[in-house]
């Protein structure tokens, strides 16, 4: 696979069952490497739009590629290898008796060796700050645990591509900034919807914002995410660090994340 | 390399890292981030390490099977026969580490229906529910209300202990291991992981209608309790339709997949051994 | 009431079990046939959400305290076979974990609970969808539903204990049967008030159920007739060879006694069928032939109406 780490999006379109149109028309392509912040305001298909990059929903109209690959029922299976979804509420995605055993679902699903699960289940884990809890269930942990779980379930597959629905939502300061740091660490193509600003701001180089199944902007995150004018259009607001820092710096090109 | 039980034990006795004495709230209110790890009720003292944790829980639930097959289908207990048993199972519940009377009240609970039933048992025998007809029904059948009720509560107890004794994900791969039916593996697997969130959920819509219609009672407090249930059902569903989705998204074709794998060992042969035999004496002697 | 071990003779417990691990066997393999993977995945998750209901608690009479069941419940949202699988892993988390349920008595209570309850309720449920589709039908039909599943539930378990000869027939179905009536309205109001949300918010999910529920009618007879067939085997093979603990019973004068009893004809003469020597079996007979009876005649006359309805089957 050429470029695997390769997202392309054209014209894809996509309706709620009542008619609502959720996606009207999306075009977007990220690189090899490239960490973009996928914003927008609630509804506007953000969460809709990630769930076609691996299948889960099937395009209407348009066309979804991953490494140059088209998305359907036949390479479905490999591309879900290939792109790894973490979604919002971790409770949807920790299902098995055991922590062990939701890390380690993934990868026996590959069909790997039961000696390469057992060692990418603890990796991934450890990766994610939990090797300890292993054997305790998703009921078990507290929320900012059960995210990274969530987070350590996807991981363990070694995927080229990562998509996050909201990583940060929902946890206090200290895990968020926690969260942020471990995303970072990540050598992958990442596309991260999300209403953390911060995050957004330290984790992407660049911003798409969607609203009302479309494309509204596309841009570096110095272009999009200092907007305060585009940013508001579009119910978000600005990122704490860039108000902070621009009331002391000037804003091109100094701001460190 | 098949993933050794070893590396899921801790070193020290009690392990699970936040058995609070405070009362659970186990509301997992979204918004919430609550920091302590805690455990179900019922799972106290699974983590603990002990010979009878230890036991493989295949081996563990035959056992308890013959024991429980044995003495309630053979006859009734004579009095030395239940203070043996009685004994032996006070012994097993002291080598686990797991407070007797803890298992001792859980038990108890069978006794409302089984004493409920029971008293009027030998009425079954009675010729006719005249004075007499009935007196003499109990002189002759009393030892009915005993057989019922020993047998109840000694099933009820060597239940509790397999189930109080043994991690519900080890539980589990021993029933899947025993040719138990995927479809019931899956259910079991959610029951165990799900209810929690639920009861949870349960309660938090409780309180909230608690403080919003205090007055509420009776009849019309559980049609309330019914739109509650239709609200959490809906929410199910969806949630439902999320984790399916989370599932085909990690490759789900169809069975879950398991890694651990349960392994024997010569002293869990000698427990079944054991429990048969046991059986054997008090159904024989 | 889950019967608790003790109480059922082991003749109750083989025939009970046996009908329940046929009838299980067949949903087992009818879900696995008709349900997808998702389908199977809502099961789960609503196994868990009777069980939450489950740990609701509504006060019946002075102090005592009755909880929901969801026979019906599971039947009405998921159709007869999916229920008995949902219904059958909460009596078993029951039995195993909190001492509600005997183990040996896990046969009669999955008789009752997971498979004559969920059909009971089911076919109230798909009757009145038959006659009417105005929405206050259905909630009242859905509280019928609840009701008189736990009611014939409670029944069969009276039953079962009284063949088991541990009771008293008047008496035993007199307390069940009253208790259950009462504990009956907690549950059809849950069941009646959950479908009355339901049917405002997301009435879709109540007919993707019917969907699942309203298959042919084949499927239910055969579910039926494997009940009846086995239990009627069983009975059979019980009144032609001795039961081996039976005769343990003859050595001790305790056994002598109970054998007497059970031959005696005088406990209820009405209900001996001709030529069986044991007035048990005859109890256990004519529990097979009403349950046929019962499941011809709902068969019977759910094919009438929706042959008079025009609809396809």
């Amino acid at each position: 696979m050429k470029n695997a780490g390769t997202i392309e999006i054209e014209g894809l379109a996509h309706a709620y069952p009542d008619g609502t149109r959720a996606l009207n028309g999306v075009d977007l392509t990220v690189q090899e490497g490239e960490r973009v912040a996928l914003l927008g305001p609630n509804g506007a298909g953000k969460s809709t739009l990630l769930l076609h990059l691996n299948g889960v929903i099937m395009p209407a109209q348009g066309e979804v590629r991953i490494g140059g690959t088209v998305i359907e029922a036949g390479t479905v299976r490999s591309v879900r290898e290939q792109v790894g979804l973490v979604f919002q509420d971790p409770d949807d995605q920790l299902f098995m008796a055991t922590v062990y055993d939701d890390v380690a679902f993934g990868p026996l699903n590959m069909g790997l060796p039961s000696a390469e699960v057992d060692a990418r289940t603890h990796a991934a884990l450890h990766d994610v700050g939990l090797a300890e809890v292993t054997s305790k269930s998703g009921q078990h942990l507290s929320f900012g645990q059960k995210k990274r779980v969530a987070l350590a379930t996807i991981l363990a597959m070694q995927p080229k591509i990562l998509v996050l629905d909201e990583p940060t939502s929902n946890l206090d300061p200290r895990s968020k900034r926690e969260m942020t740091d471990l995303l970072d660490s990540l050598e992958v193509t990442m596309l991260v919807a999300t209403h953390d600003m911060d995050l957004a701001w330290r984790l992407c180089e660049r911003a798409v914002v969607v609203d009302e199944g479309q494309i509204a902007a596309d841009g570096t995150r110095e272009d999009i995410l200092t907007d305060a004018g585009l940013l508001d259009l579009h119910g978000l607001e600005l990122p704490h660090l860039t108000v902070h820092n621009a009331a002391h710096d000037n804003l091109a090109g100094t701001i460190d994340g | 390399m098949s993933h050794s039980p070893e590396l899921h034990k801790h070193e020290h006795v009690h392990d699970d890292e936040g058995a609070h004495r405070h009362p659970h709230h186990h509301s997992h209110d979204e918004s919430k981030a609550h920091q302590h790890v805690h455990t179900l009720k019922f799972e106290r003292y699974t983590y603990l390490v002990s010979p009878v944790h230890a036991i493989d829980p295949r081996f563990k639930i035959v056992a308890a099977l013959l024991i429980v097959v044995g003495v309630v289908a053979g006859q009734p207990l004579r009095p030395l026969e239940f203070i043996f048993l009685v004994f032996v199972l006070a012994a097993i519940t002291l080598l686990a580490r797991i407070p007797l009377r803890w298992t001792f009240s859980r038990s108890l609970a069978v006794l409302p229906v089984a004493l409920g039933i029971a008293l009027f048992a030998p009425l079954g025998h009675a010729d006719g529910l005249s004075a007499s007809a009935i007196s003499e029904a109990y002189s002759e059948y009393s030892w009915l209300i005993w057989s019922i009720v020993s047998k109840a509560w000694v099933s009820a107890y060597v239940m509790l202990l397999v189930s109080s004794t043994t991690p519900m994900p080890k539980l589990l791969k021993a029933l899947k291991a025993l040719k138990m039916p995927d479809v019931f593996v899956t259910m079991l697997t959610f029951l165990y992981r799900f209810t929690d969130v639920f009861v949870g959920q349960l309660r938090s819509m409780r309180h909230a209608v608690g403080s919003r219609a205090p007055e509420l009672g009776g009849w019309r407090l559980i049609r309330l309790y019914g739109n509650l249930a239709g609200n959490l059902f809906i929410r199910a569903y969806e949630r439902g339709e999320r984790i399916y989705a989370a599932m085909v998204s990690r490759g789900y074709t169809g069975v879950l997949p398991t890694a651990e794998e349960l392994t024997a060992r010569p002293t869990d042969w000698l427990v079944v051994i054991t429990a048969a035999l046991m059986v054997a004496v008090v159904m024989l002697y | 009431m889950h019967i608790p071990d003790g109480m059922l003779s082991n003749a109750t417990v083989a025939v009970t079990g046996a009908a329940s691990v046929g009838y299980v066997g067949y949903a087992v393999a009818w879900v696995r046939k008709h349900f997808d993977q998702r389908k199977i995945v809502l099961m789960a998750v609503t196994a868990a959400l009777i069980f939450a209901l489950q740990m609701l608690n509504f006060p019946v009479a002075g102090g005592t305290s009755g909880h929901f069941a969801g026979g019906a419940l599971a039947a009405i949202l998921l159709g007869p076979f999916a229920a008995a699988i949902v219904m059958t892993t909460v009596l078993m988390v029951q039995a195993l974990v909190f001492a509600d349920g005997g183990i040996l008595a896990l046969g009669a209570n999955v008789l009752n609970l997971a498979v004559i309850a969920p059909l009971v309720g089911w076919a109230v449920w798909q009757l009145a969808q038959k006659f009417s589709d105005s929405k206050s039908v259905k909630i009242t039909a859905a509280f019928a539903a609840a009701w008189l599943s736990l009611m014939i539930a409670a029944t069969a378990a009276a039953l079962e204990i009284w063949i088991s000869g541990n009771a008293q027939l008047g008496m035993v179905l007199g307390a069940m049967g009253g208790w259950h009536a009462l504990i009956g309205i907690g549950e059809g109001l849950v069941t009646a008030g959950l479908v009355a949300y339901v049917l405002q918010v997301r009435p879709d999910l109540l007919d993707q159920s019917n969907k699942a529920g309203n298959f042919s009618p084949r499927s239910v007879a055969i579910g039926f007739g494997i009940l009846a067939f086995i239990a009627a085997g069983l009975s059979f093979f019980a009144s032609s060879s001795p039961d081996g603990l039976e005769f343990v019973y003859f050595e001790e004068g305790v056994g002598v006694a109970f054998e007497e009893v059970s031959l005696v004809s005088g406990i209820m003469p009405d209900y001996m069928a001709p030529g069986l020597s044991s007035d048990a079996l005859a109890g256990i007979l004519a529990g097979v032939v009403g349950v046929i009876i019962t499941g011809v005649f709902l068969y019977a006359l759910g094919s009438a109406i929706r042959k008079r309805g025009g609809e396809p089957s």
